[in-house]
């Protein structure tokens, strides 16, 4: 990328008010704590409290990232979700009227886990291409609500929870310049992450909405696109910027679970300190995972300026993708850490 | 030893955890203490050293170390 480029500016994560542990689930469903996390690696999740739904995750950790971006405008919003609040319109319009931003150009984009990096690349492009100036990049989700509740393995997994990065116009030779992305899809294994019901295939079926409303997956193969796509992403784009795969210093993967993390750092040869792990405390969180997961480990320090960072994500489409960036000077506020 | 057995039980060994003393024909992947996704991974490490395709669901709790081999022999596999 040469010119006219997009530059990290800004961070912020937030997490609904109910704490959900292992043992809670134990309490409900034939599981047990140890189950959980020798599959997982999740000890707790957040999930929404009646009232609160996907627009009202955005705006909070929106508000968070412009803060730590101090700025309080933005030409552009673009929301990556999965759970919008309404199936029409779009929930991002909202979330920008909410933040105060005034009439500025607002779209959800749908690609599942995958969805912040194709919204994150989508409003670099707007601005490369000298369509915005600015831009909030937000992914949330609330998959508690799209959950079979008798479903031991997804309630396990998912939690809800929502991050955010502010964008800017600047050049490639500063820090915090996304350098590039590698994005991809494979609709042939649609099946393998799915909410059947709801939509216009089953309504032109003349199916019931209750029909397969829930969230299902196809747990072993999932693992292997996961591990075998997110590895290979991540190294056609160190290849494309021209960075060698060990000169990685962090990989904010999609925090799909801990144990396709230690995969996929094993696939690049990588030492599985240098991946960026928060799932056990947050749960999968879908498209908010890598700004949540960044936001930690801004805060948190785990991550410095000057970093040579990829994310990478995998997720329902099939989908996935990478993103190349040196980490530039950021402050964070905390997540949220709400008690039971 | 054949080539399949030989890596099958290199990789259960120093890729899974698997006590050396385990690895033996009889053993079924349950009592080995492997779970769903172990096995997929382990499918996915003798796909790549072997240069085969066994499946996703192929190997399951119940088979044993033994049938792995004839399955990857099957595949054309041999020392």
């Amino acid at each position: 990328m040469s010119g006219r480029t997009a530059v990290l500016s800004g961070v912020g994560g937030w997490l609904p008010p109910r704490l959900v542990t292992n043992d809670d689930l134990a309490a409900q469903l034939d599981t047990s704590d140890e189950w959980i996390t020798s599959r997982t690696g999740i000890r707790q999740r957040f999930v929404v409290t009646p009232g609160l739904s996907t627009s009202g995750l955005a705006v909070e950790a929106g508000r968070r990232a412009l803060a730590s971006a101090g700025t309080a405008s933005v030409d552009l919003l673009v929301l990556a979700t999965t759970t919008p609040d309404h199936p029409c319109p779009a929930t991002a319009p909202e979330v920008a009227a909410a933040l105060g931003l005034g009439e500025i150009p607002a779209f959800d984009v749908g690609a599942v886990c995958t969805g912040f990096l194709y919204a994150l690349a989508s409003a670099a492009s707007m601005i490369s291409a000298g369509v915005a100036g600015s831009a909030l990049v937000i992914g949330a989700d609330t998959f508690s609500t799209i959950l079979d509740p008798g479903d031991r393995t997804t309630r396990a997994i998912f939690g809800d929870g929502a991050g955010a990065v502010v964008l800017r116009a600047g050049t490639a030779r500063e820090p915090g310049a996304v350098l590039g992305f590698d994005l991809g899809s494979d609709g042939s294994q649609a099946d393998l992450i799915t909410v059947p019901g709801g939509g216009s295939e089953h309504r032109s079926n003349g199916l019931p909405d209750a029909e397969g409303r829930f969230f299902r997956m196809q747990g072993r193969s999932v693992f292997r696109n996961a591990v075998t796509r997110m590895s290979e992403s991540c190294r056609a784009l160190t290849q494309r910027v021209g960075w060698p795969v060990e000169s990685v210093d962090r990989v904010v993967a999609h925090q799909a679970n801990s144990r396709i993390l230690a995969a996929v750092g094993s696939e690049l040869g990588l030492p599985q300190d240098r991946l960026v792990v928060n799932l056990d405390r947050v749960g999968n969180t879908v498209a908010a995972s890598i700004p949540l997961a960044l936001t930690d480990a801004v805060h948190s320090g785990e991550m410095a300026p000057g970093d040579r960072v990829l994310l990478c994500a995998f997720g329902g489409g099939l989908t996935w993708g990478a993103a190349a960036l040196e980490l530039p000077r950021l402050s964070a506020e905390p997540l949220p850490a709400p008690k039971p | 030893m054949s080539a399949a057995q030989e890596t099958l039980a290199g990789l259960l060994v120093t890729k899974l955890g698997v006590p050396a003393e385990k690895v033996v024909p009889t053993a079924a992947y349950k009592d080995l203490a492997l779970d769903s996704l172990a096995l997929i991974e382990l499918t996915m490490l003798l796909n790549k050293e072997l240069d085969i395709s066994l499946g996703d669901d192929l190997l399951q709790g119940g088979t044993t170390i033994g049938e792995t081999v004839e399955l990857i022999d099957s595949q054309g596999v041999r020392a």
